[in-house]
């Protein structure tokens, strides 16, 4: 208990509501910039699209700094914390994905923002558009809606309402594709 | 050809459940199945085997740029195994990651590879999974650091682990030392053009995906993540 409890500290009431907990280790599932000093990572452009967040992951999908990070028709089936972490300012783009909350009421919040009170992260980016919210989850949008952006339209991939992200992400995983047939 | 130990189980039992949308691909005869945007690129071809590198003009978003070994030749793992880190066997993996210029990887067979330490890919490579059921597990994870192009498709990352680190070929002709390397199961360190595809990762030491470092146009598609661990127990009351 006491390895885990200095990092987690400000999760005591998740703790709270924890029971039979033998470990629990902080495990990343996509880190996305790994410090709060290296501003050189503002140049940072990252798609996450089509993946299927599954059993057992804790936290960090992604966990974001400086940089742009566009989150599209992910589905989230499972998590134990929260899903979408950051802190140092990153912009996240948050569209059609869908985010099934766990029953833990106090984990039903998608995102998390570090190393910040509320009246610096509420200038922070992070915008949700087309989602879709299952069992009570809840996406914290800050910021002014995400225009002008630095880069071409291009880049951008067209996401699909929330409600299909199952579908769009049903092959996800390494797939069986045998030769000679459609795979 | 059929998976054995499989890591999408979570998956493919969801799968079979109504609220997953109902049946997937089942047995041999199953039909194409596309159902995003990545996909229908090259999923539904039946001659994908021979046009492998049209996956090349597949990737959307930041990392859309990506063409990976595209060009270049084919290369094929024979060998799993992975124990010389300076100087890898022509066969192995890790002989293919580190060649000069375009290079496309595949696999003659399905295989476990537990890798001794990371494997330092270079840049312009495609490591492309399909068609065998590759597991890289028990071992060191891949990491591209200071590489531009590379495409990793269909590959099963399974319970990677810290390696101490040492002297590692990382390019043609270069070797490094290496320190320990964290356990995770891709590293993307100073590197761009990324595309991470189909990829099933679970269970590993430090993380799954890092990318780090000033890397840019990197996009993850299609990956399915779990982390089933025997010895985390958490239940909720």
């Amino acid at each position: 208990m006491l390895a885990f409890s200095f990092r987690i500290s400000h999760y005591v009431q998740y703790i709270a509501n924890l029971v039979n907990v033998y470990c629990i280790d902080i495990f990343q599932v996509m880190l996305f910039g790994a410090s709060d000093t290296y501003q050189d990572d503002k140049i940072m452009q990252i798609t996450v699209a089509f993946n299927h967040f599954g059993q057992g992951l804790i936290q960090r999908m992604p966990r974001c700094r400086w940089g742009f990070f566009h989150v599209l028709n992910n589905d989230y089936t499972h998590w134990i914390m929260y899903a979408i972490g950051g802190s140092s300012a990153p912009t996240i783009l948050s569209q059609g994905n869908r985010f099934i909350a766990p029953n833990n009421n106090a984990a039903k919040t998608i995102t998390h923002r570090d190393y910040a009170p509320e009246a610096v992260w509420s200038k922070w980016q992070w915008r949700s558009e087309s989602d879709h919210f299952m069992n009570g989850a809840t996406f914290i949008q800050s910021g002014p809606p995400i225009k002008n952006l630095p880069f071409k339209k291009g880049f951008l991939m067209r996401p699909r309402h929330g409600s299909q992200a199952n579908r769009l992400t049903r092959f996800s995983g390494a797939l069986n594709c045998v030769v000679g047939r459609p795979c | 050809m059929k998976a054995e130990g499989n890591l999408n189980d979570t998956r493919r039992e969801l799968m079979s459940q109504k609220t997953r949308g109902g049946r997937g691909r089942r047995g041999r005869g199953a039909r194409c199945m596309a159902t995003n945007p990545i996909d229908s690129c090259w999923r539904c071809r039946k001659d994908w085997a021979q046009n492998r590198q049209l996956l090349a003009k597949c990737a959307k978003g930041f990392g859309r740029r990506t063409t990976g070994g595209l060009g270049g030749r084919i290369y094929v793992v024979t060998d799993p195994s992975d124990n010389d880190m300076v100087n890898p066997r022509p066969g192995t993996l890790r002989f293919g990651a580190v060649q000069k210029g375009p290079l496309w990887i595949i696999f003659q067979r399905s295989m476990v590879i537990t890798l001794t330490q990371e494997l330092m890919v270079s840049s312009d490579k495609t490591i492309d999974g399909r068609g065998a059921n590759v597991q890289i597990r028990e071992g060191a994870g891949i990491t591209m650091q200071f590489v531009n192009n590379v495409i990793i498709h269909g590959l099963r990352i399974k319970n990677i682990k810290a390696r101490n680190g040492g002297l590692i070929r990382d390019s043609f002709d270069h070797i490094g030392v290496r320190t320990r390397s964290d356990g995770d199961a891709i590293s993307v360190f100073g590197s761009s053009n990324i595309w991470i595809d189909h990829i099933s990762l679970s269970n590993c030491e430090d993380g799954l995906v890092d990318v780090i470092q000033g890397s840019t146009a990197v996009t993850i598609s299609n990956c399915h993540m779990t982390k089933h661990n025997d010895v985390s127990i958490i239940h909720f009351p």
